[in-house]
């Protein structure tokens, strides 16, 4: 009587790795301060209260191959760089004084501690880099974070001024979006159009269509109308690379801007900074310094499908995406929590591989693969009958505009196709 | 801006950290933005300086001179 013997080998599979930074002094305000050029205070003064930022590198993998979770304590060689202004030169944040950091062999490993007040107008662009080795195949994955945009604003003096009411770094987590969830699952079938739902979507303060307050005010008192009011105008600016402003048009990242609020497209900012410039009689009276960022929580995929395999079979298999977004477990996949049903293809691009033998197969990418497995020389032999079904996952990055041959492309009517 | 000086062990209890502060012997220093964004506190800031037992200084100069004499 023959057996047939299904052979089970180790592989490896790749560490998923995400890097981000905690703040964690004053909220995110801690990020950027203002001068008071008539007490000459800044706010809020690094030398009181310090601005602490700590790496935090998730690393993962789903054969259990790997102890999951806060890997700093796995980094070696953590360095914390930036760059002035618009300036291109890298500098070591350390070797320059403009930071401590601590090296521990606990999850605080590389926190960095600035103490200095940064001199008004001035900006710069921090992130850290650091080597997560990879005990289980003996390579070291380079790990660098996303840049950091610390600024002290101006504060141009007088009684006019203003105001951004409420966050001024804004930080955008596409898995807690559910407009461009709902918006995606729309789209594909998956989901009933419900102006009720659109509309709870779309006044969310996670969606990315993120309308930013502002407010105007002559001495204290907040101004709503009135001939200085009307005299007045909002605009969003960009600094230049020789030190001026240029001002953002609407479309794209900038959807309107008015006096009491601008409204931002998310989908299609990742860093970046902008003012809110107040203007009147013709003159900038003031800005405010909007920093922009994103944050990708860590995730997990598995392969859902584990029935034995035979010859020439047409293989269906499914992909489970978990992301953990905090306090709950986001299951992307199913409609648990009111998330949406099969939306992981919307923030996670999935290329399915295949991996005999006698070598590797790219198929196909998304949530649901189709393996021919026809196609593969899977063998015969106790020692050959097996095949290895992986898939490679990543965030999709910020979003464009579609366009063809530069004509901007629309449904149709006024809502561009991104 | 107000900046608080409060006892440590008070503060920790509403959530702040030590090792994310200025410590000043038994007391870290807080700034007005944090404590006011704190959900773990009410009030106004003078209410909060009182949950949290510190005292308030009307500016980073104040508090300055203050910690400076008691260092």
């Amino acid at each position: 009587m023959k057996f047939q013997t299904t052979r089970i080998r180790r592989v490896f599979q790749p560490l998923m790795v995400t890097v981000s930074v905690e703040t964690s002094s004053a909220g995110s305000s801690g990020l950027l301060q203002t001068y008071d050029d008539v007490s000459g205070e800044y706010i809020p003064d690094r030398t009181l209260s310090p601005l602490v930022l700590t790496p935090l590198v998730y690393a993962a993998c789903k054969d259990g191959s790997w102890e999951n979770g806060i890997a700093n304590k796995n980094i070696a060689n953590i360095k914390w760089y930036y760059t002035e202004g618009d300036s291109s030169t890298v500098k070591d944040a350390e070797a320059y004084s403009l930071l401590t950091v601590t090296r521990n062999q606990s999850d605080t490993n590389g926190q960095a501690v600035m103490v200095q007040n940064l001199p008004m107008g001035s900006r710069i662009q921090l992130w850290f880099t650091g080597i997560l080795p990879d005990t289980r195949t003996g390579e070291n994955i380079v790990v660098t974070s996303d840049r950091l945009i610390l600024a002290t604003t101006e504060n141009v003096k007088g009684e006019l001024s203003i105001s951004v009411d409420g966050e001024t770094n804004i930080v955008y987590v596409p898995v807690l979006d559910p407009l461009f969830l709902y918006e995606w699952a729309v789209a594909h079938g998956k989901a009933e159009y419900n102006s009720m739902v659109y509309g709870q979507a779309l006044s969310d303060p996670e969606s990315y269509m993120r309308h930013v307050p502002f407010r105007i005010q002559y001495a204290s008192e907040t101004l709503t109308s009135g001939d200085i009011f009307n005299a007045c105008t909002v605009k969003i600016q960009e600094k230049t690379q020789q030190g001026g402003y240029t001002d953002v048009a609407t479309g794209g990242r900038l959807v309107s801007v008015s006096k009491s609020e601008a409204v931002f497209d998310l989908r299609l900012i990742g860093s970046w900074s902008c003012y809110v410039a107040l203007v009147y009689d013709g003159a900038v009276i003031g800005r405010v310094l909007l920093s922009f960022g994103r944050k990708y929580p860590a995730f997990d995929v598995r392969a859902i499908n584990r029935a034995p395999i035979t010859d020439g079979e047409i293989r269906r298999d499914r992909a489970l995406v978990t992301v953990n977004a905090g306090k709950i477990l986001f299951y992307l996949n199913y409609n648990d929590y009111n998330a949406y049903i099969d939306c992981c293809e919307a923030l996670i691009n999935l290329v399915w591989y295949t991996r005999t033998q006698y070598g590797e197969r790219r198929h196909n990418c998304g949530q649901e693969a189709k393996l021919d497995l026809s196609r593969e020389v899977i063998g015969k032999a106790p020692s050959g009958g097996w095949v290895d079904v992986s898939i490679d996952a990543e965030y999709h990055g910020v979003q464009n505009i579609a366009t063809d041959g530069g004509v901007v492309l629309t449904d149709g009517g006024e809502q561009l196709i991104i | 801006m107000y900046y608080l000086l409060a006892p440590k062990q008070t503060a920790t209890m509403y959530g702040f950290g030590i090792n994310t502060h200025r410590c000043v012997r038994n007391n870290i220093v807080l700034n007005e933005i944090e404590v006011m964004a704190s959900s773990a506190l009410s009030g106004d800031i003078r209410s909060r300086a009182e949950l949290l037992k510190a005292t308030l200084y009307g500016s980073a100069t104040e508090i300055k001179d203050r910690i400076d004499t008691n260092s």
